[in-house]
């Protein structure tokens, strides 16, 4: 049972991740795409989001449709209103038959996309994928968070504030999370080359759970009294951790450091219970699949894969990025 | 062929403690070639004990003394152990397969295979049928075990242990879930095995069995051996007075009481059949019990006694019909728990499955059905509690440590004493009785008589359902033979014979 | 078998304890974490302790009873989750505290009705039942939230879960009270008299006049309820209803009520046990985290020790049941 609940918060989380990241400054976004000189005009392009209403994904269909007025293609926003990925196999589908130029989609379970995907493909239909990717022979290209890159950032950003200097206690779902485990692989390695005098003291699981997050944060400040920050590796931690950090009287003394941006996580932020948060950059994931699409449809080629990259959000930069539209 | 001595099977001084409990004490057994040697004793004798250890399962397995077989000691870890040696048991409890076939369950674990190494099904089925005839059990092998009654099950079990060509076949009552002439011809059986050279040690307390087959006798009491006899130079009594340890003056100490008024009359009643659809196995059945009357209803395994009790008691409802009055009031329109308000109670067939609860206390038991007297407002008068299961516990003095031992831990004679409690601690006015004296041992017996009695003398109507048919002729005032779902016969104590009562029961209808 | 040597009151005192092997685990854990880190006893870290014990132990007072019966309950965590969001939702629209809270307790106490009657009247095996209605809640709780959670919560219902008098939290302090209550009522009334006989032998409790269904339906109920108090509670405690709430709370109730010696088949259990069980399951969690030792290896070692605890106590189960 615990395994089934824990499948579908993979996919809550999947999809919270990929919805959530809205950062994505327009400026940066139309900046790289004015290198377009069109010819074609008129691009059909449906974007089947993964959960309609998410305002991760908001931010990405403004990216989309941002595209989309530069290069006067139009683009058709559809999805399911709950995670239902036959939904979202049911809309592809829906494209195809429509004759599209281009699919934009987020393949949350990526083995129950690649049917309809080569289907697509056969059509001469472009098919772009966002925050998840299936194989790469099964979709044109894909844009989405380096995990890699993701980890290396979070870390730098965390030492940085550290002054170069100090104790990290890290929070995951748990020990099989794939994303998770190499963002933090990442975030590991980039301490040890650049930054050998701050540490990931311990590495403990939360299993999503917000309130575990906040019985394991008070067992670890206990065990670690040196801790100097906690790294959530997953969106359901910050407010369990800061949950704790309150009723401890550390909120002073520990940095907090979140992902994504739900509502929870920024108010956060804005109340000054945590630092900051790593939000992943959705906006630039539609900007970018709908560029990428015109450059095939104009017989160029694009990179099979794309970093859409990450952003930092603090109270420093908070009001700016809830703005950003 | 023999070799060794002039016993089969020796257990020399064999001695097995409990923690503080000594289950077994010193006790000495030897069975010869080709015999059958009856053990006999009161449960909690030592009997299972001494199974545990000769078949191996005794998990603990640290008893003192020796075991011989064919003057080799031995000494059994596992049953595997024991069954290696020639030894094979058939428990009380028939433990089958109920989902297989015959034949898989006379061979399994041996299963014949053919030289693709799958299972040779022509060759099981064939060595099947040689096997059941031996044991005179005629189904077909390719049948489910659950279709077949309880005495062929039994008899399989003895067909799967003599399958697997044992030199000792150990028997602990195997007739208790038995008919009497089901038993019959398992004790027929029983003594074609020496004939083939298979020796057997008879666990029961039956004495007309133990007479039926013996050659020998062995007699254990409180974990000790009391006695070893020929079976022809002892008498039944004699037995019994070594099983119990003190003088039997009457096996059924039944008194006279008073019979009054009629205190419960039941009209027109029809019970549906449990498996045939649209037959009534009780059909129209209509009678009457006075007060301090103990009636017998007698009748063959399935002519629906139990049946017609469990409706009466609304233990079953679907599809009853009928009219009852107790004390001249209608009842029949009550829920089960009406009907036990109003004073009547009732003694199920199988205790194990709906008589007590095995993992409470015996105290618990004894206040079940009566918890309205010792609850003030919803709590628990824990002092009244005791009182009353004390009081119980002494009048109908159950065996045991005391009030808080486990109902598991009893005998079945105890366990059925602590049942009738239950019931006695309610206002009875009617009792029901069914097979109240079922696997218990000789002396607890005669003292359920005796409570029994003592019931009707108070004043309480009693229906008594048994197979035993010298128990129910002894202990009923009345009789009432049930057959095809009519009462075929009514008998008095005057006129009454065993005889009658089964021509009564075996009648075929007539039309 | 029944001769009765005389041993002395303590001796027999530790044989009829059942729990026992748990008792000896848990003091030996808590004397080498308290070695190692000792911040194990720190104030703090006592409370926290006690706080994540309480809402497995909340709950695990209503599956006691429900085990005792020999049922199963499955769906608490979804109930868990559905009735901390009902409640929250509610108190954001302005609801007065009070009619917050009931609104997810009748939430709770609807399932356990639908629960009741559909092992009781339906004969559906209550695995089935209770894992299907596992589903069901899961399902509205999705439909519900969109899978985001309630977030933030009034003062009012803030103040219910993270509130504490003399620096108690008021969810340990309710998890007491509902304890002294359940092995009350357990032990010393005919409701709690009949639930442990329904468990030991349906068919003798119903013969001798139970009322076997409607029992065995409260059970049900009170388990919903439980279920729903405990989710409320952490809602206020997390200042927020996460969908997320209560998963895999099914499992470990259970599993810290049959830790506490509670039959699987019903007929025998205490609440104190229950407690015990609880307090085991997170007295490891949060010691093997004091002692640093890696996440890694934690739940290898969480596995071991609960096998060992209980296995001693089956030990000795054994070796004395047979006397």
């Amino acid at each position: 049972m615990k395994k089934r609940l824990f499948t579908l918060f993979s996919l809550l989380l999947a999809a919270a991740m990929t919805l959530s990241a809205c950062s994505g400054q327009t400026g940066n976004g139309s900046a790289d795409s004015s290198e377009n000189d069109n010819t074609s005009e008129g691009l059909k392009i449906t974007f089947v989001s993964p959960l309609l209403g998410n305002p991760v994904w908001l931010s990405a269909k403004q990216g989309a449709e941002d595209a989309a007025a530069e290069i006067g293609a139009s683009v058709t926003w559809v999805g399911p209103s709950d995670i239902d990925m036959d939904e979202q196999v049911r809309q592809i589908e829906l494209a195809i038959t429509e004759k599209v130029d281009g699919i934009i989609s987020c393949p949350l379970s990526p083995a129950i996309f690649e049917t309809v995907y080569a289907d697509a493909l056969s059509k001469d239909i472009v098919v772009i994928n966002t925050a998840v990717d299936t194989r790469e022979d099964t979709r044109t290209a894909y844009i989405g968070t380096d995990y890699v890159n993701f980890g290396e950032q979070a870390a730098r950003n965390l030492a940085e504030q550290l002054g170069g200097e100090g104790e990290i206690a890290v929070l995951v779902t748990s020990l099989d999370t794939e994303n998770q485990m190499s963002e933090l692989k990442a975030g590991e390695d980039l301490l040890a080359r650049e930054y050998p005098d701050v540490k990931i003291v311990v590495v403990e699981t939360s299993n999503s759970d917000t309130a575990q997050a906040a019985n394991k944060t008070s067992a670890m400040i206990d065990t670690y009294p040196e801790l100097d920050a906690i790294w959530c590796l997953e969106s359901t931690s910050p407010l369990g951790v800061a949950q704790t950090l309150q009723e401890r009287n550390m909120l002073d003394q520990i940095l907090v450091l979140g992902i994504d941006d739900t509502d929870d996580v920024l108010d956060l932020i804005d109340q000054g219970l945590i630092w900051g948060t790593m939000t992943q950059d959705f906006y630039k994931m539609g900007y970018e699949s709908v560029k990428m699409i015109k450059t095939v449809k104009d017989g160029g080629t694009v990179d099979s894969v794309q970093d859409s990259g990450t952003t930092l959000v603090t109270k420093d930069n908070l009001e700016a990025y809830k703005s950003r539209f | 062929m023999q070799n060794g001595g002039e016993y089969l099977l020796e257990l020399d001084h064999i001695t097995r403690r409990f923690l503080s409990v000594t289950a077994l004490k010193d006790v000495c057994l030897k069975l010869k070639r080709d015999e059958v040697l009856a053990i006999c004793g009161e449960n909690g004798a030592g009997k299972s004990t001494l199974m545990k250890i000769l078949s191996g399962s005794d998990s603990f397995g640290n008893y003192e003394g020796t075991i011989r077989i064919n003057s080799q000691p031995m000494r059994f870890r596992s049953t595997k152990d024991a069954e290696n040696a020639g030894i094979e048991m058939i428990y009380q409890e028939i433990s089958l397969h109920l989902d297989l076939t015959v034949a898989e369950n006379l061979f399994m674990g041996a299963l014949p295979a053919t030289k693709w190494k799958t299972v040779d099904w022509r060759r099981m089925i064939k060595d099947a049928y040689e096997y059941l005839q031996n044991v005179g059990l005629h189904v077909d092998p390719r049948q489910k075990v659950k279709t077949l009654s309880t005495s062929q099950q039994q008899l399989l079990s003895i067909a799967r242990a003599i399958a697997k060509k044992p030199k000792i076949l150990v028997l602990d009552e195997p007739t208790s879930a038995l008919t009497q002439t089901e038993a019959e011809n398992l004790l027929r059986v029983i003594k074609d095995l020496k004939a083939r050279h298979v020796s057997c040690l008879y666990i029961s307390h039956k004495m007309d069995e133990i007479f039926q087959i013996a050659d020998r006798v062995t007699v254990l009491r409180d974990g000790e051996h009391i006695a070893d006899y020929a079976a022809c130079d002892v008498t039944p009594k004699k037995l019994v007075e070594d099983m119990v340890g003190r003088k039997i003056e009457v096996l059924y100490p039944k008194q006279q009481a008073h019979i009054g008024e009629e205190i419960l009359r039941v009209e027109d009643f029809c019970v549906p059949h449990p498996y045939m659809k649209d037959r009534n196995i009780v059909d129209g059945v209509s009678f009457g019990l006075r007060r301090g009357e103990i009636l017998g209803i007698a009748g063959l395994v399935g002519a629906g006694r139990s049946e017609l009790l469990n409706a009466i008691f609304k233990a079953q409802e679907d599809g009853v019909s009928g009219k009852v009055w107790l004390e001249g009031k209608r009842i029949d329109g009550l829920s089960l728990r009406g009907i036990k308000e109003s004073g009547i109670g009732y003694l199920t067939e199988d205790r194990k499955r709906n008589g007590f609860i095995a993992g409470a206390a015996i105290r618990e038991n004894i206040v079940l059905a009566s918890l309205s007297k010792i609850v003030r407002g919803g709590l628990i008068d824990h002092k009244a509690e005791r009182q009353y299961a004390t009081e119980y516990f002494r009048k109908l003095s159950v065996k045991a440590p005391d009030i808080e031992t486990p109902m598991f831990h009893l005998s079945g004679g105890n366990q059925q004493k602590v049942v009738l409690a239950k019931w006695m601690m309610t206002d009875l006015k009617v009792m029901f009785f069914d097979e109240p004296t079922r696997g218990i041992d000789v002396g607890a017996k005669t003292e359920i008589y005796r409570l029994i009695s003592d019931m009707a003398n108070q004043g309480i109507g009693i229906i008594l359902v048994s197979s035993e048919m010298p128990e129910l002729i002894s202990m009923c005032d009345r009789f009432l033979v049930l057959s095809h779902g009519k009462f075929r016969a009514e008998f008095t104590k005057d006129n009454v014979s065993q005889e009658k009562i089964m021509k009564a029961a075996t009648l075929v209808e007539e039309n | 078998m029944n001769s009765h040597s005389k041993k002395s009151k303590l001796s027999q005192l530790l044989q009829r304890f059942d729990q026992l092997g748990i008792v000896l685990v848990l003091i030996v854990l808590m004397v080498a974490v308290g070695f190692k880190n000792s911040t194990f006893y720190s104030w703090d870290n006592i409370i926290n302790v006690l706080r994540s014990t309480s809402f497995i132990f909340i709950i695990g007072i209503a599956i006691t009873y429900v085990l005792i019966t020999g049922g199963l309950d499955l769906s608490v965590g979804s109930v868990m989750a559905m009735a901390g969001i009902l409640s929250a939702m509610t108190a954001q629209a302005g609801a007065p505290l009070l009619v917050s809270i009931l609104c997810g307790i009748l939430f709770g106490f609807a399932i356990g009705l639908i629960n009741g009657i559909l092992v009781v009247r339906m004969n559906i095996p209550t695995l089935i039942v209770t894992l299907g209605m596992m589903y069901v809640v899961d399902g509205l709780v999705l439909i519900v939230t969109k899978g985001s959670p309630i977030y933030p919560l009034p003062d009012s219902f803030k103040a219910l879960g993270q509130g504490s008098i003399l620096g108690v939290p008021n969810i340990v302090l309710i998890a007491l009270v509902l304890a002294l209550i359940g092995a009350f009522v357990l032990h010393n009334t005919q409701y709690g008299r009949c639930v442990y006989a329904i468990g030991g032998n349906r068919e003798t409790a119903r013969l001798a006049g139970i009322h076997v269904n409607a029992i065995q339906m409260s059970v049900y109920v009170l388990a919903s309820v439980s279920a729903s108090l405990g989710g409320i509670l952490m809602a206020g405690r997390l200042n927020s209803a996460q969908p997320s709430a209560g998963s895999g709370y099914e499992l470990t109730v259970v599993a810290a009520v049959i830790i506490g010696g509670t039959s699987m088949f019903g007929g025998s259990g205490s609440i104190f046990g229950t407690l015990l069980g609880a307090l085991l399951m997170t007295v490891i969690e949060n010691a093997l985290l004091l002692m640093k030792i890696s996440a890694y290896w934690q739940s290898l070692i969480v596995g071991i020790i609960i096998i060992f605890a209980v296995g001693l106590d089956q030990y000795r189960r054994k070796k004395y049941g047979m006397g």
